[in-house]
């Protein structure tokens, strides 16, 4: 099953605007003196269409406003009057949880060594935020994302590492090429450096313990034709899209280990790093869950 | 050339049973499948009652896993009622997995002990990829595994409206002819501490504890917020051609899928359901249908006052006049609230029910809230012959889905197409 068939030199897709919220250890050389702190975080001041909306608002949902608005601004896509038939595509990481309310939650639903539903349900759920049901949904950054910048455009939500991201920028090419949408926001967030996230890689992932990234990419997506229309820059071409299941290897969930500690924005991190290389072409492969996937991209 | 797309196979796990003809006598009936919570203590939450599943021994810690699992076997016995075996006719390589997917378990009971242990992992839970949280793509790996297919299952959390966009995106795939079979649904239960104290904190849920039975109660003025249900819905999706090749029996063919952003507000609808009114406009542009041609119209319908009367008024504005005389019904009125797997358990719903002729009720409908003002299809199934219809589903965060599935008179015959 092909799921992208190749390349389309008709009326390519070519990304018009990108954004990116990642640390600045991954921006730097190991050698300029940086340190190793993946944790990042950002107010997104900028795009907030209203400023009270921040309380609600976790840290992917910061990361991936910021991401996205800096893509669509990059895209000369500011006026809200353009971007209601906008597509968003995202991919969202594992559900992140501050230690900090974990273990105070924790600490007021124990008695006797054990958890105590009665506890758990007076003294450690009179302190809870009811905001913080708002930080854990995984559905909350593509809200932030619509109602900021005013998109009432198609959807879809995938979870919760780059294969899945692979799938999503796999099915906003095809909506595009349907003509579903006009333009797709197409991104990944993930908030990756909480207890919980570090937790379940600590168990599946052990060497990526300390090296997980906090980090949000979002690109612009059209035909090049829409983009030659209105007379915007045009980053990068994509040339070939492809996610293959190998005929011959058994099943397997096991991903690279360099695939995970960027979460699922990865292939966009690599995208961002190409734009500003000298190069013509990149070629990004995955095997993950066997299948084999790629995506190639040209300059133009 | 657009493929079409049959849906070859159903599998339920349901507060009103796992198989199709108890889901669809309890359905009929109009019998509540909501009762006082038992699986673990509520404490002093203020919502007591949920649409509880009942299963066999459970194989996971998180039993959305095994809800998934079971409704997807279901699904594929059904699909092998007839004609060559699913899984004989289709390579692995050909089979996958679109599945709407809930929150990761967090397990408060691990929590304490985690904590017990100087924040480290206790010495009897290293290895358990599930202590603490247990990771939301869990099922989708066992599904895969479990039949071995060799591709990438699409794993949907848009929240409320996960499992129709995970039935919306099967269906585009096979539609495009890049896809010849695939399991779509969703699975979930928020029925843990954590989950049913966050709906309680935010003061969502029905606390009419003392009534379960009558406590959803979609469209009436004296509802109270809705109630917590569980369980997974699996559809077998195919493309038409194949599935008449493989001799299968067809219960029905999707025929549109749209979905919409509110851009409104985190926790409320947009007043106006824009997003819904989208989402359906898109759903029947799909279809290449006229808003005539709808008529039924599973709801969204949670019991919560804010959506009830937004999704009277989206229907209202796409169908016009014609809104009064379209069927509508609530699933959720005799299930609860499944979550990221309500869309598929009511489409199924639909689908059973509509296969013979009938369209279910919504039941505790006795008092109508003015603002809701159509023909609910209160508290009594009734006869109907069902042509095309729409299935809703608007997620908390203001994604919109809506679906649109033809139904035929298929009795007797195993290809009524």
């Amino acid at each position: 099953m092909d799921q992208e068939p190749g390349r389309h030199t008709r009326d390519p897709i070519v990304i018009t605007g990108f954004g990116l919220e990642v640390p600045e250890a991954l921006l730097r050389p190991a050698a300029s003196g940086a340190t190793d702190d993946y944790s990042h975080d950002c107010r997104p001041g900028e795009f907030l269409k209203q400023k009270k909306t921040l309380k609600f608002m976790s840290k992917q949902d910061r990361l991936a406003v910021n991401a996205a608005g800096h893509a669509l601004k990059s895209a000369g896509l500011t006026d809200p009057e353009r971007l209601g038939a906008t597509g968003v595509f995202l991919t969202v990481g594992y559900i992140p949880f501050d230690f900090a309310v974990a273990a105070e939650l924790c600490a007021d639903s124990t008695e006797a060594g054990r958890f105590s539903m009665a506890k758990f349900t007076t003294s450690a759920l009179e302190k809870i935020n009811p905001l913080l049901a708002f930080a854990c949904l995984p559905n909350m950054p593509a809200h932030h994302i619509a109602m900021n910048f005013g998109i009432n455009g198609e959807y879809m939500i995938t979870y919760p590492d780059l294969p899945q991201f692979y799938l999503t920028l796999n099915e906003a090419v095809a909506r595009l090429r349907d003509g579903c949408v006009s333009r797709a926001l197409v991104g990944a967030v993930a908030d990756q450096n909480n207890f919980l996230v570090a937790n379940h890689y600590r168990k599946t992932a052990p060497a990526l313990t300390g090296k997980l990234v906090d980090a949000a990419g979002f690109m612009v997506l059209e035909k090049e034709s829409s983009a030659r229309s209105r007379n915007a820059t045009i980053l990068a071409r994509l040339a070939d899209l492809s996610i293959h299941p190998r005929q011959t290897s058994p099943p397997s969930h096991a991903i690279d280990i360099a695939e995970i500690a960027t979460g699922p924005a990865r292939l966009i991190i690599e995208l961002a790093a190409f734009l500003i290389r000298d190069e013509p072409a990149f070629r990004h492969d995955l095997k993950a869950w066997g299948s084999e996937t790629f995506s190639r991209w040209e300059k133009p | 050339m657009n493929q079409r797309v049959a849906i070859t196979g159903l599998g339920a796990i349901t507060p009103l049973g796992n198989t199709l003809p108890a889901f669809r006598a309890g359905l009929l009936e109009g019998r509540s499948g909501i009762g006082p919570l038992t699986r673990f203590p509520v404490g002093a939450l203020e919502s007591r009652i949920g649409g509880q599943c009942t299963i066999g021994p459970r194989a996971h810690k998180d039993i959305k896993v095994d809800f998934g699992c079971l409704a997807a076997a279901s699904a594929i016995a059904d699909a092998d009622a007839c004609g060559q075996s699913l899984l004989d006719y289709y390579q692995a390589e050909h089979c996958s997995l679109s599945l709407g997917v809930g929150l990761e378990l967090f397990a408060m009971t691990d929590m304490v002990r985690y904590a017990a242990n100087d924040y480290r992992i206790p010495q009897d839970a290293i290895g358990d990829p599930c202590f603490l949280q247990s990771p939301g793509e869990l099922c989708a790996q066992v599904i895969m595994d479990t039949y071995g297919w060799r591709s990438l299952p699409t794993i949907h959390v848009s929240a409320c409206a996960a499992a129709t966009d995970a039935i919306g995106r099967a269906f585009l795939e096979i539609r495009r002819g890049r896809a010849g079979m695939i399991l779509a649904g969703g699975t979930d239960s928020m029925l843990n501490p954590l989950g049913l104290a966050g709906f309680c904190k935010l003061q969502a849920l029905s606390t009419n504890n003392d009534d379960p039975v009558g406590a959803s109660r979609p469209f009436d003025l004296h509802r109270d917020g809705f109630v917590l249900g569980e369980g997974a819905g699996i559809l077998v999706l195919e493309n038409l051609e194949a599935a008449r090749a493989r001799g299968a029996r067809i219960h029905g063919e999707i025929v549109g899928y749209g979905n919409a952003f509110d851009a409104y507000s985190v926790s409320d609808p947009h007043p106006e359901g824009l997003g819904a009114i989208l989402a359906i406009d898109r759903a029947l542009r799909t279809a290449n249908l006229a808003p005539e041609d709808i008529s039924y119209i599973n709801a969204h319908g949670t019991s919560t006052t804010k959506n009830d009367r937004m999704e009277t008024l989206a229907i209202k504005k796409v169908f016009g006049e014609q809104a009064r005389n379209i069927p509508i019904s609530s699933t959720k009125s005799m299930l609860g609230h499944l979550i990221s797997a309500a869309g598929a358990v009511e489409l199924i719903a639909a689908i059973i029910c509509g296969r013979e002729g009938m369209i279910h009720p919504t039941i505790n409908l006795r008092h109508p809230d003015p603002d809701c003002d159509l023909d609910y299809v209160a508290n009594h199934c009734r006869r109907q012959r069902v042509e095309y219809f729409l299935s809703n589903s608007f997620a908390f965060g203001g994604q919109n889905s809506a679906l649109v599935c033809r139904l035929h008179n298929l009795a007797g015959n195993n290809d009524a197409l």
